[in-house]
């Protein structure tokens, strides 16, 4: 009997022990921020100086709570937006391997008759394609972001000559922002609109996309419940909050006969790619926790049935047997208790690593006690 | 004995039939004359567009409409009379009523125009949605909307 109960408690400790292990986020690192602002466009001029402000806070945010932020802002009115000037940053970034690479991007943008998606920088125009190659050759950085609020909309080749021309947010809460920063790994890549839509803004919200993302990072839209905030589920809310911004939005009669004209019925924001959430707070992670707390309960049930069967054998006295299954039975009910409060835990303290010590602990007095009244 | 003479009757009688023909001409007259109709338009100042209503009847050829803005600062500075490249967008009656459609907009509240989205559009006012559960209702003339700009 004192076999099984070491045996269950070591292993519930080493599943306890390990969700400790896998819950420590990255240790704070550097962000390196870049931020492509077409501040001189005679028609969204105003309206990005609203979006850099809303991302100068949301770095503020950052650096605030987490670590570092390094920030480079290539403005259209200093001619310093130019494709030539955003990839030289990208190739001359000296990155460490948990740092953050962020470029933001606010300005025209389109895409030409071969499908491909650009950004309407200064002098020549920077493809997606491009951009995305430049980022993914810089390898050190653990999360690399990449968030542009322009058009995707087809354009010819013949730009309107305004566009070739170049062109409150609340503080965010340390623990949204460790999510979304530390504990996360890869390349999020998302833009405003879906090929073929416009990216709209006003002067009062600015960009309707950044408005929305900067409004679902201080929502917490934590879809499943899980109480970890990955970039998916951000995305997912601003990508519906933009399109109620575009059906609530009141149009002129010329825009509203363009876009009947060109089909365009909403703004739905497009992701190319998500990081993978580094947290062990994922779902598969925690279905395999869970898998491994039936594997145990059932061990445990095999254990003491086949405890039983040899003690019938052994024609032990009735009294004996019972005390047997007592003791198997309280065994099982702490196990089925562990295994459901550890969901509790897990839904609402998750990224606590002290709750899953406490858990241990009582885990610990519990079988303690039991162990001393039976001896 | 009879007052009236059979002549005398029919004359009354055609009379009266003149008089009744004649009111029914003119009541059925002013009943087929159609109102001017109450148009309310979008008329655009700087980045926003502000709710008028027009007074005189337009078509797209004429250069000037005469309209009455309902926010007085914009109307100050306007008058009453715009040029037809300010008219933006015309107010349409949504499609389930009055009462129906939400919308983004920014309405004037203590002094300073204040940002709302699901702002409900009703004929003769807006409900804003507040957070303590209840609406806040505004007069048109306290009424604008950013203009969107596309990129």
């Amino acid at each position: 009997m004192n076999k099984l109960k070491s045996v269950s408690f070591i292993t519930l400790s080493v599943i306890l022990m390990s969700t400790i292990i896998i819950a420590i986020p990255a240790d704070a690192q550097t962000v390196h921020a870049l931020l492509v602002i077409m501040d001189d466009d005679p028609r969204i001029g105003t309206n990005v100086k609203v979006d850099r402000k809303n991302i100068v806070q949301l770095l503020g945010s950052i650096e605030n709570e987490l670590c570092d932020v390094e920030t480079t802002t290539l403005l259209s009115s200093k001619d310093q937006a130019t494709r030539n000037g955003v990839l030289e940053w990208i190739r001359n970034i000296h990155t460490e391997k948990d740092d953050i690479l962020f470029i933001y991007y606010a300005g025209h943008g389109g895409m030409n008759d071969k499908k491909q998606t650009f950004l309407v920088t200064e002098g020549k125009w920077l493809l997606r394609s491009d951009l995305v190659n430049a980022i993914e050759q810089v390898k050190s950085p653990r999360l690399k972001l990449l968030i542009t609020d322009c058009c995707s909309s087809l354009v010819s080749q013949k730009l309107d000559p305004n566009l070739q021309s170049s062109r409150s947010m609340t503080r965010l809460t340390e623990r949204t922002l460790r999510n979304l920063f530390l504990e996360h790994q890869g390349f999020l890549h998302v833009t405003a609109a879906t090929e073929g839509q416009y990216g709209w803004s006003n002067i009062v919200t600015g960009g309707w996309f950044t408005k929305n993302l900067i409004e679902s990072l201080n929502s917490k839209p934590d879809e499943n419940r899980d109480s970890f905030l990955t970039w998916k589920e951000v995305f997912e809310t601003a990508r519906q909050n933009t399109e109620k911004t575009f059906s609530q939005a009141t149009f002129t009669t010329s825009q509203l006969q363009d876009m009947r004209r060109k089909g365009i019925t909403s703004q739905t924001p497009k992701a190319y790619s998500f990081p993978t959430p580094l947290n062990v707070s994922s779902n598969d992670e925690k279905e395999t926790v869970n898998y491994i707390f039936l594997a145990i309960v059932l061990f445990t049930l095999f254990i003491s049935s086949r405890i039983s069967r040899s003690l019938k054998k052994q024609h032990v006295s009735r009294r004996k047997l019972s005390s047997h299954r007592g003791k198997a039975w309280g065994i099982f009910a702490i196990e089925v208790l562990t295994w459901v409060g550890f969901n509790i835990f897990w839904t609402f303290f998750s990224s606590n690593w002290w709750v899953v010590i406490i858990s241990v602990v009582l885990i610990l007095m519990i079988l303690t006690r039991r162990s001393k009244r039976y001896a | 004995m009879n007052r009236f003479s059979s002549k005398n009757k029919l004359q009354v009688n055609v009379y009266n039939l003149t008089l009744l023909v004649m009111i029914l001409t003119i009541f059925l007259l002013s009943c087929s004359e159609k109102p001017m109709k109450q148009e309310t338009i979008l008329i655009e100042d700087d980045e926003y567009m502000y709710l008028a209503k027009v007074l005189d009847e337009y078509s797209e050829s004429d250069t000037q409409i005469q309209v009455y803005i309902f926010n007085d600062i914009i109307r100050e500075k306007i008058g009453d009379s715009i040029p037809n490249s300010k008219l933006a967008a015309k107010r349409t009656k949504p499609e389930n009523g009055w009462g129906t459609r939400k919308l983004a907009l920014q309405y004037y509240w203590n002094d300073e125009w204040v940002y709302s989205e699901n702002v409900v559009e009703f004929e003769e006012y807006f409900l804003i949605p507040i957070d303590d559960g209840n609406d806040r209702e505004i007069e048109l003339k306290n009424i604008r909307f950013p203009i969107p700009v596309q990129r």
